[in-house]
């Protein structure tokens, strides 16, 4: 079965046990990506684990309003997305600001080119480690890079969705990213060597 | 396939977000069961409502066309006398025969006005006089 038809199954009303297997071949199926992406964003296993439980519940309450139509992945990763932030707003934890970046900009002098360029060696580099190590690498960057590294490389927006997601100027999301390639390169070389 | 941001979910938590989901999806489907019962007795109910405003202003249109024709009534007591007449003659000659037979059974009561007729038709012996001749054609 497609995700589209275990999504109607979910929908249906009438039935409970085909709602209910419905549900469990989605949680097969996408479980494993709704954790790891709260995890990402959130930097805490055990709040992720709390955040991506309530992320379910909301697929059951809204699986009759998805019409994404095969677009199952991305509809998740933005369910959880703002559930994570919405979690972060309520701990008063989002603190993604503008104001440290400014300074940091001075002395890192990133550009557009610079960046852009960093993309793929950067995927490739994440496609050839270790699984765990780079989860464990990610999860060690600050909340800010963190976050743009995941909703880059995760959710796949582009800078100007990720800007207005985090609710940061353009300018710093490119900050937050270069600076996370910069601190991954060098840690995945290092553990690499040793 | 498995991707670098992938976290497998523990025995635990998948226990723990299927407890929950079920528990949701049995609930959303009460919620449904007993929505759908309070449409029925809803449409019931409206139904009731309908059949209910229908006899009431039957019983209205009633009244007033009964209302309607006593006022007509009132207006044509002719027509109803008439009516009354005619259907009262059997029981009208019943009670003039039972009147006669009384009458005849009791002696005759002394009317005065009677007397003052005869009176007036003591003239008629004069009349009882006259010849035929004096009836004819010519005298006449």
């Amino acid at each position: 079965m497609t995700d589209d038809q275990l999504m109607n199954s979910l929908a249906n009303h009438s039935s409970p046990d085909q709602a209910k297997a419905a549900f469990r071949a989605l949680f097969d199926r996408h479980g494993g990506l709704v954790l790891g992406y709260c995890t990402r964003i959130l930097g805490d296993k055990s709040l992720a684990e709390d955040v991506a439980q309530e992320v379910w519940m909301k697929v059951i309450q809204n699986s009759d309003k998805y019409d994404a139509r095969g677009q199952l992945r991305p509809w998740l990763l933005t369910l959880s997305r703002n559930t994570c932030f919405n979690t972060l707003r309520a701990q008063r934890q989002l603190t993604f600001t503008n104001e440290p970046l400014v300074a940091d900009l001075a002395e890192t002098s990133v550009n557009d080119s610079e960046v852009g360029s960093s993309l793929n060696p950067l995927a490739d580099l994440l496609a050839e480690a270790e699984s765990r190590a780079v989860r464990d690498l990610v999860d060690q960057l600050p909340a800010a890079q963190r976050t743009a590294l995941s909703l880059l490389l995760i959710e796949e927006l582009s800078y100007a969705e990720i800007a207005t997601a985090m609710g940061v100027s353009l300018t710093a999301v490119k900050t937050h990213i270069f600076r996370a390639r910069k601190s991954l390169e060098k840690d995945l070389r290092l553990r690499r060597s040793t | 396939m498995s991707s670098w941001y992938d976290e497998q979910p523990n025995q635990e938590f998948r226990e723990r977000v299927e407890h929950r989901a079920f528990q949701a999806i049995d609930n959303r489907f009460e919620q449904n069961e007993s929505m759908t019962r309070r449409a029925g007795w809803r449409w019931m109910f409206q139904a009731g409502l309908k059949i209910g405003a229908g006899l009431s202003v039957a019983t209205l249109v009633g009244i007033l066309i009964t209302r309607k024709n006593l006022l007509e009534s009132k207006q044509e007591p002719s027509a109803k006398i008439a009516d009354a007449d005619f259907v009262s003659d059997a029981l009208a000659l019943d009670l003039l025969t039972e009147a006669t037979r009384e009458k005849d059974s009791q002696p005759l009561p002394l009317d005065f006005e009677l007397f003052a007729d005869l009176e007036m038709l003591e003239n008629f012996d004069e009349i009882l006089d006259l010849s035929e001749d004096d009836l004819s054609k010519d005298n006449v």
